[in-house]
């Protein structure tokens, strides 16, 4: 097959960019553990209610300015709805439904993920500036999907 | 030059223009929906009648994204066929008008669901938001007619290779046929939700449904779907717009390997748009990531064919200097100018794209409004407005009529409108969505948020660009409909490009479907085998349904 | 059919298309084309032969189309997509 000498430059060029873009993300993904969440914890959505850590959810200190936040999302509301978490906290977020699928975003942060019922999904990201985050749902759960919200205090 | 008047068959255009004229019908009232979101969520107009934000939504998507498409795509492709590789056998066209019917009821169908309120589960109908059985039903009756549509395709292109032996078979024929190839093997994952899990769920016959398998299931299909969608139109800048221009095709064997690099690369690819999902490990994500990023480049490919085939064009006819050949184009020809705007309009969709699958960049995008900009940049930009240019031909060639040059320049402004509409509305969605806004929704402050209070300027321009976009389709409308029935009665070619070079043997060489569809499957088993089994024998326990609109 | 001598060579253009010419062919078949593309302006004047075995030397080096332009092209859009791809990457460490 014949390939023009530019076009064999162009390709080599652009798979080249390929390739180091996915070097970068795979290895920020694999060696700097910024994996997308992907946790593999399954729940019964039934039972959420009674299943540690969603029986008590909220802001559980782990350690030194190291938080768990267990959130349980469901059609329309996050609970808990408000939360303070002090200035430069580390803090693991784990999230169920117990209905539909929804999301959890708060804007302006990578933070982001999937909630589905039988599972439970995490990240952990640390709160570095001051301030009110918005968190809401971005995956289309009902007629009530854009009133579902809640808030996180970062204080000094 | 000679024009080729070579003519569809009169009964091939008829069943080519059935399945263009469903198309139209669904682009008009989905595009109403479309004005209709975002008038609503520039939070200055609310619906009438306790209408539903998200009935409209759903109608929307599901009108454009799954008819618009389906149907124009399988009539073109017969007219291609036809045009190319000979009038389609009795059998074949029988097949045809199946696929169509079973198709067209299947869309009213699932349409009724819809609008009755019985089904606001978007065109994604991710489980475990249940609609009425009769949605699902719709949805299945559409496929598997679209199969019967296939089957007739391919039953006219194996009785044409029996014919030909030796012989490549035509590129736009050979294109359809690829096109097809994907489309059936995607669809089996959509067929087998919505047959196994969600239709016996729906009618009450089983209690719960397994929600990743489903996701999963759909993404596998989704994914590739867009490049149904997509290369259509790369068949239209391959195999047409050469000929338009006066030019010649850049290279037929680099043509056909883009396409069987779509073929390969579309479909073991879904799991892109699960990437923020719990129940899939990240390892297979990335997996799924390197071979997204390899159906990257039969597009880097067609780039370079298409500015090739000007550039060629443009020297041809004298032009000098590094872009001189840009001013030698047909800009007043809208069989050029709409698909090349269409083409324009691919270089920031397509980037978008490669951001989206970038594996954890996609916590930046996901579920935002940006995700939204990105596909009315590819399917409502790069793929309607050249479906629009190649209607400017195909319409009058199948009704025996010509574009009169009033029609050609309103289909210019057409053009000019669409993209200045589509600026506004996709590029204000790009902005908003990294600043978080998300996709979906209807009007909310989310109780008066200063992030989503930030966001409203952003939904203005969306309505001022959705407004504009809806005056677009008010013209194709027009102009389609003069095409159709009201255009002065002539001969209309279906312009087919010649080859720059004579044939390079490879071109025979890519005909080997053993081998392709060989591929295909291996490459799916790598991808899918082991996460799929994992979702399957890990899973949790299942989910009732729930109607939560 | 346009019937075509060079030399004591001779074939039918559209048997050349059909892809049924030889590989030592192909090459006359891009002078063939050079000159079609020439003349498709000027309502089939006859090609110039003056030269053959001269075009073909000179075919030879210049066999591929000058596509400078197309390059230039192709990697504007390379760098754009680079920019966009880089500048979401930088916003995504920013908000890590």
């Amino acid at each position: 097959m014949h390939i023009h000498k530019y076009e064999k430059i162009w390709l080599t060029f652009g798979i080249g960019c390929l390739v180091v873009f996915l070097t970068v993300v795979g290895v920020s993904a694999f060696a700097a553990g910024q994996q997308p969440p992907s946790c593999l914890t399954t729940i019964d959505p039934e039972k959420v209610d009674t299943t540690p850590p969603f029986n008590q959810p909220g802001l559980v200190k782990k350690g030194n300015n190291e938080y768990e936040l267990n959130i349980v999302v469901a059609a329309f509301s996050f609970t808990p709805n408000t939360i303070e978490i002090p200035k430069g906290a580390k803090v693991t977020i784990n999230v169920t439904s117990k209905d539909v699928i929804h999301g959890f975003q708060i804007p302006g942060t990578n933070i982001n993920m999937m909630v589905e019922p039988g599972y439970v999904n995490s990240l952990t990201t640390t709160f570095d500036e001051p301030g009110e985050y918005t968190i809401l749902c971005n995956e289309y759960c009902g007629a009530g999907h854009h009133m579902m919200t809640a808030r996180i205090k970062v204080v000094e | 030059m000679v024009q080729s008047l070579e003519k569809v068959d009169r009964r091939d255009a008829k069943l080519a223009l059935a399945h263009l004229a469903v198309a139209f019908v669904a682009l008009a009232l989905g595009g109403f929906a479309g004005l209709l979101q975002t008038l609503v969520r520039s939070g200055k107009f609310e619906l009438p009648a306790g209408i539903s934000y998200y009935t409209i939504l759903t109608t929307h998507g599901v009108l454009l994204g799954l008819v618009l498409t389906t149907f124009f795509i399988i009539g073109f492709q017969f007219a291609a066929v036809s045009r190319t590789t000979g009038s389609l056998s009795d059998g074949s066209r029988r097949l045809g008008w199946i696929g169509f019917w079973m198709m067209t009821a299947g869309t009213a169908c699932t349409a009724f669901f819809i609008l009755t309120g019985q089904a606001s589960v978007l065109y994604t109908f991710y489980a475990p938001l249940q609609a009425h059985a009769g949605f699902y039903i719709g949805l299945a009756l559409v496929v598997v007619g679209s199969w019967v549509s296939g089957f007739g395709m391919f039953a006219h292109y194996a009785r044409w290779r029996k014919a030909h032996r030796g012989e490549a078979s035509p590129l736009l024929t050979f294109m359809s046929v690829t096109n097809m190839v994907l489309w059936l093997v995607c669809t089996l994952g959509v067929a087998a939700t919505v047959v196994f899990q969600l239709i016996p769920w729906s009618l009450g016959l089983t209690d719960r449904v397994n929600v990743l398998l489903s996701r999963t299931l759909f993404w596998y299909f989704g994914h590739p779907l867009v490049y149904f969608w997509l290369l259509p139109a790369y068949m239209v800048w391959y195999a047409v717009i050469p000929k338009v221009i006066g030019g010649k095709i850049f290279s037929d064997s680099l043509a056909r390997l883009a396409f069987i690099l779509f073929l390969l690369f579309s479909i073991p690819v879904g799991f892109h748009h699960q990437l923020l999902e719990p129940g899939i490990s990240p390892f297979w994500k990335y997996v799924q990531v390197v071979l997204t990023f390899m159906v990257i480049i039969p597009s880097l490919m067609t780039a370079f064919a298409m500015f090739a085939t000007f550039e060629s064009y443009g020297r041809a006819q004298g032009a000098t200097g590094l872009f001189g050949w840009w001013r030698k184009l047909p800009w007043g020809d809208a069989r050029f100018f709409a698909p090349f705007v269409g083409m324009l309009f691919f270089i920031p969709a397509g980037t978008g794209g490669i951001i989206n699958a970038s594996h954890q960049l996609n916590q930046v995008v996901h579920n935002t409004i940006w995700v939204t900009g990105h596909f009315h940049l590819t399917v409502a930009t790069t793929v309607v407005l050249t479906f629009f240019g190649a209607s400017y031909w195909l319409i009058p060639h199948l009704t025996g009529r010509v574009m009169t040059k009033a029609m050609n320049r309103l289909a210019i402004i057409q053009t000019i409108v669409w993209a200045v509409g589509m600026t506004f509305m996709s590029g204000s969605m790009h902005f908003a969505g990294l600043l978080g806004a998300p996709r979906r929704s209807a009007f909310s402050t989310y109780g008066n948020s200063p992030q989503a209070l930030e966001w409203i300027p952003y939904q203005i321009a969306q309505a001022v660009g959705g407004t504009i976009l809806f005056i677009g389709i008010i013209l194709i409308l027009v102009i389609v409909i003069n095409l159709a029935f009201f255009a002065p009665k002539g001969e209309t070619e279906f312009p087919v490009a010649e080859a720059a070079a004579p044939q390079e043997r490879a071109a025979l060489a890519l005909e080997n479907w053993k081998l392709w569809i060989s591929l295909v499957v291996a490459l799916i088993l790598i991808a899918y085998t082991v996460p799929l089994i994992d979702i399957i024998q890990n899973a949790p326990p299942g989910s009732k349904g729930y109607k939560l609109w | 059919m346009r019937k075509v001598t060079v030399a004591t060579v001779s074939y039918s253009y559209d048997s050349v298309k059909a892809g049924k010419s030889a590989g030592w062919r192909a090459c006359l078949t891009d002078v063939m084309e050079d000159e079609f593309k020439k003349e498709e302006g000027d309502n089939m004047t006859k090609p110039e032969w003056t030269k053959p075995t001269a075009t073909i030397r000179q075919t030879k080096k210049e066999k591929e189309p000058a596509l400078g332009g197309t390059l230039a092209s192709v990697f504007l859009l390379g760098f754009f997509i680079i920019f966009a791809w880089v500048s979401v990457y930088l916003l995504f460490l920013h908000r890590l």
